[in-house]
């Protein structure tokens, strides 16, 4: 048999590609170790577990389905309100501040920031300020105004869905805003050139060739944020008042997977301890699912543009 | 890339360089001198977040009674202190609610644990409302168990309600919606009040059923969960018109509150009290007389309020206090532990439940009656190493 | 990059949008800006004067008692920050050089994939361990 040499290139490549198994291996593990913990409940509720609506511990009624709705209404107001006010700091830094570069960089750093500011304190600075100024300034007024919208229709009392929204929108600002920015930064500048010979104002360079072109970047730089979102607790919990509910009512008290997991999850034991890691099971699948379908809606919006994140 | 290269490692230095600083200073701390018998050894206790503080303080000062033993104290839940008791993992556990029938079974075979309660609290009502003459309430509004069972159940809505008028002439109550604010997460303090709220109303008794940590609390027309104390606090105080139950050693604890006011509840004997450490150590010690299981036996169905609920003579008690409880295994021979561990412990709780419990008033933990901290002695008394008992 | 000059010929609506996008990208970072002045400057007036050496070197003292400081918790920070560093460095470098070297190749796909649910879902992870 031919005495075969290990070059160093293939061994780099044996290594690089156990780092990349590692992360295979952590996510198996993860969901491996979640299943486990949540055996007894999913063996005991079975699938009612995902669709019930109640959640009566004392009586053992347990349905997720208020949390699984929770979670994806403040993550999705997050996004509505995030997602444009993210879009607009990173045109803002990488395109109209293109020649003070090192202001757009301090701007950044400032936006970044705000990444830092750890949960807790969004929670207590939400539970003490926001939440009586979100309440006061800009619920009632809508509530008075456009209350015949399902949206609006209940009385706001600070503690609610909108609230917590909020709060989520403004933490996922700088996650998404980072990314942005060096998407854009990435653009090629004969694409802005290209458009600006041709006589295009600012803003339609931005619109119908800078963006078009990071779309794809971009669209990543929105699924951390959403990812962020889904997974965000403390600053959540202390503000959206931790009722289980279903409604259309944006100034309703909530309940989120996440909430549930951090209120209830050192006070429990036995099966009601399963059935909080069941749902801890469930946040994780909601997580896979949209990145799936991220990954997904990538795969089909990649094909044209070159920026990937 | 060269200039990356220097920062990193500059960076790495400093890093390195700060890290020294720190476990110098950290390390050149004066060594303790210990003058006991007891060998060195580390205490490791796991539980309930109610007495968290007072163990804070406990763990200060029995350092310098005994320096040569480490406390240690992880409030992670009374739930997972439980489970982790169950598992040996800890020299003890501490739970703000006694182990429940089931809990007890799941004990590893052959070994018994000791409930020994080490310090107790009260929940009192807290609100804050804007009265309709424009000033705030304060403290001293009068309730009764029923009226706050009804309140809870959402029967009663306004702040107006003959049921509260009746008991509290002579102060206007506005039109105000009524919010309830509860924890969200589980706690000893939701126990206690849930238990009450058990005893004073069969309404509440039906629908809501036996108390808890993590109650099913019914859907009044506006009520909203926060975690922890402050976060009920902050709740209570930034919504007009709302009650909720809170801790008494938070409110002592946290004087610079505003916006945050608490009311009297009325006791078996018909008086309404102002929640005091007078009268929270007298509900204690009335509970207590009333009969307390031995350390080893089931305390699953141990309640104070239960105790002095229909307790008539008792005219100074006040109604809503609850023991938190630490466990230990009575055979301390466990999972190979040492006699030290065990020597340790034993000296640790034997401390905290008798020189330990003054030094929490400043925090508002009411020290523990004469007749709880014998009962304590005694099962203390009762743990041995190996047969032969430690103490 | 030089600012086009807009010739005169160019149509008004096309002006006004071009301002009021400007505007509106402005209001964005403004609102992006607003909250975190507000946290911050919160917490610099009201804990600004707790900060000095002392602070910095002691250990805690018990609640209620003046003095102490968080010198255990800073060494607890810096030292998990290493610990995590030292792990997590090598092995997520080594697979972002794996990512973009062998972008291609299946293990490539569905492990970026994965790295990017973890990076949502640890998140989680690591609020949870606050209330625990």
């Amino acid at each position: 048999m031919q005495f075969k040499l290990l070059r160093g290139d293939t061994i780099l490549k044996i290594l690089l590609a156990a780092a990349a198994l590692f992360i295979i291996g952590l996510l198996v593990a993860l969901a491996v170790e979640l299943y486990l913990g949540a055996s007894a409940s999913i063996y005991k509720f079975g699938p009612a577990f995902l669709i019930g609506s109640k959640w009566i511990p004392s009586q053992n009624i347990l349905g997720a389905l208020p949390f699984i709705y929770g979670t994806l209404l403040t993550s999705a107001i997050a996004i509505i309100i995030g997602l444009p006010i993210s879009l607009g700091v990173a045109i803002f830094i990488s395109e109209k501040l293109k020649s003070h570069q090192t202001f757009g960089y301090l701007l950044g750093t400032i936006v970044d920031l705000l990444a830092a500011v750890p949960s807790v304190i969004y929670g207590l600075w939400g539970i003490l300020i926001l939440a009586p100024l979100l309440r006061d300034y800009v619920e009632k007024p809508l509530h008075n105004s456009l209350g015949f919208i399902p949206l609006f229709s209940g009385t706001p009392y600070g503690f609610n869905f909108f609230t917590a929204g909020i709060i989520l929108a403004i933490m996922i600002i700088p996650t998404i805003s980072a990314v942005s920015i060096d998407v854009l930064n990435a653009v090629p500048n004969s694409q802005r050139e290209a458009m600006y010979s041709l006589g295009a104002t600012e803003w339609e360079v931005t619109q119908k060739s800078v963006l078009p072109y990071a779309r794809s970047g971009i669209f990543g730089a929105f699924i951390l944020g959403l990812g962020r979102a889904v997974g965000e607790t403390m600053a959540v919990t202390m503000v959206i008042g931790n009722i289980p509910t279903i409604t259309a009512n944006l100034f309703s008290p909530g309940y989120t997977l996440s909430s549930l997991i951090a209120n209830e999850f050192g006070e429990s034991s036995g099966l009601y301890e399963s059935a909080i890691i069941e749902i801890g099971l469930i946040l994780f699948l909601v997580a896979l699912l949209i990145n799936v379908f991220a990954r997904l809606l990538l795969w089909r919006m990649t094909r044209g543009t070159q920026v990937k994140v | 890339m060269k200039n990356t290269y220097i920062i990193i490692a500059a960076i790495v230095v400093i890093v390195i360089i700060i890290g020294g600083v720190f476990a110098y200073i950290y390390a050149s701390a004066p060594a303790k001198k210990s003058t006991s018998t007891l060998a060195a050894a580390t205490v490791n206790g796991a539980g309930g977040t109610l007495v968290y503080p007072l163990m804070t303080v406990w763990q200060g000062a029995y350092g310098s009674a005994e320096p040569q033993i480490t406390v240690n104290y992880n409030p992670v839940g009374s739930g997972t202190g439980i489970t982790d008791f169950t598992k040996q993992l800890e020299d003890f556990g501490e739970s703000d609610a006694p182990m429940t029938a089931a809990q007890y079974a799941a004990l590893p075979s052959g070994t018994t644990a000791l409930t020994i309660p080490i310090s107790a609290s009260a929940v009192v009502p807290a609100y804050n409302i804007k009265l309709a003459n424009g000033t705030v309430a304060q403290n001293g509004l009068k309730f009764t168990g029923a009226v706050l069972a009804d309140i809870f159940l959402g029967t009663i809505t306004k702040w107006n309600d003959p049921k509260i008028t009746a008991l509290n002439p002579g102060i206007p109550l506005p039109d105000t919606l009524i919010t309830t604010v509860h924890r969200s997460d589980g706690s000893g303090t939701m126990f206690a009040f849930t238990n009450f709220l058990y005893d004073s109303s069969s309404t509440w008794a039906s629908q809501v059923g036996k108390p808890s940590t993590s109650p099913a609390w019914p859907s009044a027309p506006a009520q909203i969960a926060a975690p922890k104390n402050a976060g009920v606090a902050a709740a209570i105080s930034e919504t007009n018109g709302a009650i909720g139950p809170l801790e008494i050693a938070y409110i002592l604890e946290n004087t610079g509150q505003t916006s945050l006011y608490y009311g009297t509840v009325q006791n078996a004997a018909g008086n309404y009290i102002l929640a005091s450490v007078t009268n929270i150590a007298a509900a204690l010690q009335a509970g207590a007389a009333a009969g307390l299981p031995a350390g080893n036996a089931a305390w699953t169905s141990v309640s104070i309020v239960n105790n002095i609920f229909n307790d008539t003579a008792a005219t100074s008690v006040y109604p809503i206090v609850t023991l938190t409880y630490a466990l230990v295994y009575q055979n301390q021979n466990y999972n190979s532990r040492s006699y030290a561990e065990s020597a340790a412990t034993v000296n640790f709780l034997s401390w905290i439940v008798n020189s330990g419990q003054s030094l929490g008033k400043g925090l508002g933990y009411v020290p523990l009656p004469a007749n709880i901290v014998s009962v304590d002695d005694a099962t203390l008394k009762l743990i041995t190493y190996n047969g032969t008992p430690i103490s | 990059m030089t600012k086009s000059n807009l010739p005169a010929s160019i149509s008004l609506w096309r002006k006004i949008v071009d301002k009021l996008m400007t505007i509106l990208v402005v209001v964005a970072v403004v609102l992006a800006v607003i909250p975190l002045i507000f946290i911050l400057g919160d917490v610099f007036i009201r804990g600004g004067s707790a900060i000095n050496i002392g602070f910095l070197t002691h250990l805690p003292t018990a609640p209620n008692v003046a003095g102490g400081g968080i010198a255990n918790a800073l060494v607890g920070s810096f030292t998990m920050v290493g610990l995590a560093a030292l792990i997590s460095i090598p092995i997520g470098v080594g697979a972002g050089i794996f990512f973009s070297e062998w972008a291609t190749s299946q293990l490539s796909t569905v492990s970026s994939f994965m790295n990017d649910v973890l990076t949502g879902f640890l998140q989680w992870c690591w609020d949870c361990s606050f209330s625990l």
